[in-house]
């Protein structure tokens, strides 16, 4: 299935890239395709998106089709459904 | 919070313009008299709140931020002067908001949002806006307002990116429940220009205000992002964390 990223502040600066595709087998979850893309395409995003023990960032608000995520380590995509991240950012 | 129970005839003058608006009138205006908004820093982002809030007639603006004016402040806050470099910046803003409204009282800390003000600060307002860039001030102040059961408006930006959503203690997710630990990959020092803070900032006053005179809906509930490069915003529902250490989800 063909599941697309988006990116926004700091993840777009680090990717240099507004948005990606990548193709997944059926039923992949959001945790775990995020895990496949840094660590096989785009690794200058991982520290955004992972500790260094793997972990996703809780700081980090995930969107899958513009909804909230939840619950990204147990939610399995569909085919075409778009991940946004969305990095924290503050006052300047 | 403040006791005002009517308008002078140069007041009626001055904000004749949004009295005329439907819902507004003399009773918005009343209400907007007798407030106090506390703003956490006064930046790119918090100084064009303060300008809003003033020129709108707010009764008593509280000004937090620490520090001087510096030259790399100047891209973006647009409420500075070259000739101020060096100057504390909370006594620069508080000249230009009396300049900009003489009528409103304007109180300056000083001081960053702490730990340690941030109960005194919050007390004295009815209204918070958090314009703050570092996350250790914005989860004190959010901690504080969710204590004393005050809204607070939350704005942030990056780029040409903002987010803004209005935060309603045991209605909406509060700052901890979108944020549960300090971002680690957040720097004090991010790319900015003068318009995406401003653009931030408008949004955040429109809420504040809305709140404040009861018209219109607010972004309760709800985050307002923006992308000004591609001039798109998105209205994202956002969800309370059960397990928030802060709110109690």
């Amino acid at each position: 299935m063909k599941i697309r990223f988006e990116f926004t502040a700091q993840a777009r600066y680090a990717t240099g890239l507004d948005q990606a595709d990548a193709e997944f087998a059926l039923g992949t979850t959001v945790a775990d395709a995020l895990r496949s893309l840094t660590k096989t395409r785009l690794e200058s995003l991982r520290s955004l998106v992972f500790s260094a023990e793997g972990a996703l960032h809780s700081s980090l608000i995930l969107l899958v089709n513009g909804r909230m995520v939840t619950a990204p380590n147990a939610h399995p995509l569909a085919d075409a459904d778009v991940i946004t991240l969305l990095t924290p950012i503050g006052g300047g | 919070m403040l006791n005002a129970v009517e308008l002078t005839d140069f007041e009626r003058a001055t904000y004749a313009w949004q009295l005329d608006l439907p819902g507004f009138g003399e009773s918005g205006q009343i209400k907007l008299k007798g407030a106090a908004a506390l703003v956490s820093r006064c930046g790119g982002l918090g100084g064009p709140v303060c300008q809003s809030l003033a020129a709108a007639g707010i009764g008593r603006l509280i000004v937090a931020h620490g520090g001087v004016l510096k030259p790399a402040d100047l891209n973006r806050q647009v409420l500075m002067r070259h000739d101020w470099i060096g100057q504390p910046r909370v006594e620069c803003i508080a000249r230009r908001l009396r300049e900009l409204n003489p009528r409103i009282d304007v109180v300056p800390v000083p001081a960053n949002v702490s730990a340690e003000n941030a109960a005194e600060l919050v007390s004295q307002a009815d209204l918070v806006f958090d314009c703050a860039p570092l996350f250790a001030e914005r989860f004190a102040l959010n901690a504080e307002c969710v204590r004393q059961r005050k809204p607070m408006i939350e704005a942030a930006v990056f780029g040409w990116e903002g987010q803004v959503t209005t935060i309603i203690p045991g209605v909406t997710p509060c700052l901890a429940c979108l944020f549960p630990e300090p971002p680690p990959a957040w720097q004090r020092r991010f790319p900015v220009l003068a318009p995406t803070p401003a653009l931030a900032a408008a949004i955040a006053a429109a809420e504040g205000l809305k709140l404040l005179t009861g018209i219109g809906e607010t972004l309760q509930g709800t985050l307002l992002y923006f992308d000004a490069r591609a001039m798109t915003f998105r209205r994202i529902s956002l969800s309370r964390r059960p397990d928030c250490p802060v709110c109690g989800g």
